[in-house]
């Protein structure tokens, strides 16, 4: 077993990886400051510059794998799908025409607007699929705790992220209780159906009768104990990343500003 | 021909860990075996082997003629019941009837034969009093029982019975030596994992010792229990009453108390 | 000096029919190792509950009498009030963790942060105890992906980690291996020898007799018997309760049955072997 300076090292790690060591902050700052940018910017391009910049970031953690696999959906549902209804559904005065289905037109101007659409919903997916991807749920947890939310509330966020795997894990159990007791279980979706409530009703009054000892086992170690609490795992901010967020916080300020002033009453 | 063989069997885990190096067993009908070891030497997943849940890696799992590689879980299932750890992995009915009856109603069987193989099984678990009441209602123990109850009104003709001493008092002990005493009456089959060498010595006669994915012993509990490298090499003790006899340097390989007892000068 | 003082405690749980607990009167001295048995319903979980405090604050129902723990009345102190007094390792290995932790390392630690201590003293304090419980292959694993025995362990080690006065131990070998087993039991003795008071409630009543001085059997929600494990583990009124001696125990009473003039029943093996002795059959 290493020393406890040698753990100490290892629950503050830098993963030497800039993207991966920013301060969650930092990445959800990144996300505010994008969405506003995005929303108040003129052109349907700014989105699409937003994700091939995230993905060039994530790719420089690793992570580009998962990144498109998460945008792939967001991509084609939402920007794809949107742009085309939205185009479809586009009037107005001297637009230049496309292409014609029955009695619906599909003008240039109409997919410029369903892109810009989309453009809005990439500004904000992408910093944010990109922080999902390169920061920890405990990561941002602590992060927001720094900010001050409430360490009951962040027991509840990263319980409840934990709850899945945990239920994966029973259900898996669950299966195997229940193939034992000659129920099939897996099969065309009438074997499922049959078999639903033998699988869900011992997952959810086994929740139900555990979560009552889970509660009193928490209470008994001092989850609510009067005093702050410490933590083993750590994540440090730097003065530069202050900085670079006061900065993006400013430059939302500003295009809040001017993005609304040239959209609402320019 | 034995009604269930193990031939030649390795089982590697998806995550690459090999729980089980070369493994032959034959059981015949009619048999009463223990298999014990330490956490982690391999007693489960040869047990989830033998009821289908596990299918080897290589090599192959027989029961009754019928190879587990072409039949699901649930059919082998049929032949061989397996009694879990842990009950609340299982129990998904609001009343002891309805948990007991589901198996054999899934058969689809006569009203009369469920409720004569429910009946049965619920006199055999103690839980008679108890048909109607919510198994969430009973203490830890007792829903064990009602797993059982269960398994067992599945009238399989092998029974697996997983860690069945866990968290019982002595008169959940004589309950299950009830139970086992009654299924060998019939004929049937019952294998069980126990780390509790008194409730081995007490209801089993032959006992497999396994230790890293091997089977390292295979004999009866008389010659077992004092093979005493290969028990260390399973991570075992002897029985209490063994251990005496053994520091007291008794040439008598002794089990039990009767049989210490037999061993002693008279006073 | 008394750590744990129960005076006329009876108590019903809020669907009980019956009462769990009834005219309960104890006393533990600091540095006492008790165990009690008793038959699975007799009230040694409930007992555990009162000591703690989870009777009344958590489960509610209707309590009477007065319980101390450490000089401190339970009855009106919150169960965190208590956190330091008194730890507890509950039954059921799987209803114990956090389930916010990804590491054992942090889980056994979460008790600490809790408390507010010190980054480096907790790290310092989880890295002994997972040498001291042996558990060193744990250390980095997801505690979701544990066994039912490996649990048991680290629940163990997050109790022990936080040095409370009395530690109180439900089961805490009922999924482990008799290597496991073993290792738990040596624990425990080890805690008693640093001056700790444990109370262990256990049904392995050959490792009961080995370990424990002090023994108390329950039933049906009442102490039936309190006193040295060498008296209360030899008593016939155990076996008219339908509860198990420990195997040298047996020996020895079915000894002096068939007229072996035994001076006292055995309850260990060190007992056992000077018992038997005069009456070995030696290679002549």
């Amino acid at each position: 077993m290493e020393s406890a300076q040698e753990i100490a090292a290892r629950f503050a790690a830098k993963k030497g990886n800039p993207v991966l060591d920013l301060y969650p902050a930092s990445k959800l700052m990144f996300v505010l400051c994008m969405l506003v940018a995005s929303i108040c910017s003129p052109h349907w391009c700014f989105g699409f510059i937003v994700f091939i910049v995230c993905g060039i970031l994530t790719a420089f953690a690793g992570e580009l794998k998962g990144f498109l696999k998460g945008m792939r959906i967001i991509l084609i549902l939402f920007v794809g799908l949107l742009t085309v209804v939205r185009a479809f559904f586009y009037t107005g005065d001297n637009l230049h025409y496309f292409l014609q289905l029955g009695s619906f037109h599909m003008s240039w101007e109409g997919v410029a607007v369903g892109l810009g659409m989309g453009s809005i919903v990439l500004s904000v997916t992408s910093p944010l699929l990109m922080t999902t991807k390169t920061a920890t749920v405990e990561d941002i947890v602590i992060a927001l705790e720094h900010m001050g939310l409430s360490p009951t509330a962040s027991f509840l966020v990263l319980s409840t992220f934990q709850m899945v795997p945990e239920l994966n894990a029973r259900s898996a159990v669950i299966q195997d209780s229940q193939k034992s007791r000659s129920i099939e279980v897996e099969g065309n979706l009438l074997v499922r159906a049959k078999a639903f409530f033998p699988m869900i009703t011992p997952l959810v009054l086994s929740s139900f009768a555990s979560t009552e000892e889970k509660s009193v086992a928490l209470e008994s170690r001092g989850f609510n104990y009067k005093c702050s609490k410490t933590r083993i795992r750590v994540i440090t901010d730097t003065p530069a990343q202050k900085r670079g967020r006061i900065l993006m916080g400013i430059l939302t300020g500003i295009f809040c500003v001017v993005g609304g002033y040239f959209k609402w009453f320019a | 021909m034995a009604y269930m063989e193990i031939k030649n069997v390795t089982f590697t885990y998806a995550n690459g860990f090999k729980a089980i190096r070369g493994l032959d067993i034959s059981i015949d009908k009619g048999e009463k075996v223990a298999i014990i070891g330490e956490n982690g030497a391999g007693k489960s997943t040869t047990a989830k082997m033998i009821n289908g849940l596990l299918r080897p890696t290589t090599g192959d799992v027989i029961v009754d003629g019928m190879n587990t590689k072409d039949y699901t879980t649930a059919q082998i299932a049929k032949k061989v019941g397996y009694v879990f750890q842990n009950p609340d992995d299982q129990i998904f009915n609001n009343t002891v009837f309805s948990e007991v009856a589901y198996t054999p109603k899934y058969y689809k069987l006569s009203t009369e034969e469920v409720e004569r193989r429910v009946s049965k099984a619920l006199e055999l678990t103690g839980l008679d009093k108890k048909r109607d009441v919510n198994p969430y209602d009973l203490s830890y123990a007792h829903r064990k029982f009602v797993t059982i109850a269960a398994v067992l009104a599945m009238d399989c003709e092998l029974i697996i019975l997983d860690e069945p001493t866990a968290g019982q008092d002595k008169a959940g002990m004589d309950r299950l030596a009830e139970i086992i005493s009654t299924l060998e009456g019939e004929g049937k089959i019952i294998l069980t994992i126990s780390h509790d060498m008194e409730f081995v010595v007490r209801n089993f006669e032959r006992t497999i010792v396994m230790a890293h994915g091997n089977k390292i012993s295979d004999g009866n509990k008389r010659e077992i229990f004092w093979q005493l490298d290969k028990l260390r090499e399973a991570a075992l003790h002897q029985p209490y009453i063994s251990q005496l006899a053994r520091e007291m340097g008794m040439k008598e390989q002794v089990i039990t108390i009767g049989g210490f007892l037999d061993a002693l000068r008279r006073p | 000096m008394v750590c744990v003082e129960l005076k006329d405690v009876s108590y019903r749980y809020p669907t009980g029919e019956k009462k769990a607990l009834k005219h309960i009167n104890l006393q533990i001295s600091k540095g006492e190792f008790v165990a009690v048995i008793g038959k699975n319903g007799s009230g040694k979980t409930s007992l555990c509950n009162a000591i703690r405090g989870f009777i009344p604050h958590f489960y509610k129902g209707e309590l009477t009498g007065e319980i101390y723990l450490n000089g401190k009345n339970v009855l009106e102190s919150s169960i965190s009030d208590l956190t330091l007094d008194a730890g507890y390792v509950f039954q059921n290995p799987f209803s114990q963790t956090s389930g916010t932790k990804e590491t054992v390392f942090e889980e056994i630690g979460y008790g600490l942060e809790c408390i507010g201590m010190d980054r480096m003293q907790i790290i310092e304090k989880v890295c002994n105890i997972i040498q001291t419980l042996q558990i060193e292959h744990l250390a980095y694993k997801s505690p979701i992906s544990l066994s039912g025995g490996q649990r048991q362990r680290v629940s163990l080690a997050s109790i022990i980690v936080m040095e409370p006065e009395v530690l109180i131990i439900d089961e805490p070998t009922s999924q482990l291996d008799p290597k496991g087993t073993e290792d738990v039991f040596e624990i425990i003795h080890k805690l008693k020898n640093m001056g700790k008071t444990v109370i262990l409630v256990e049904h392995k009543i050959d490792l009961i007799a080995e370990f424990a001085e002090r023994v108390v059997f329950m039933d049906k929600g009442k102490i039936i018997l309190d006193g040295p494990a060498r008296e209360v583990l030899t008593s016939p009124i155990l076996e008219e309760y339908n509860c198990t001696m420990p195997q040298y125990a047996i020996l020895g009473r079915e000894m002096m049955r068939r007229g072996y003039p035994l001076q006292s029943v055995p309850i260990t093996l060190q007992e056992a072997k000077e018992a038997v002795k005069p009456y070995i059959r030696t290679e002549e």
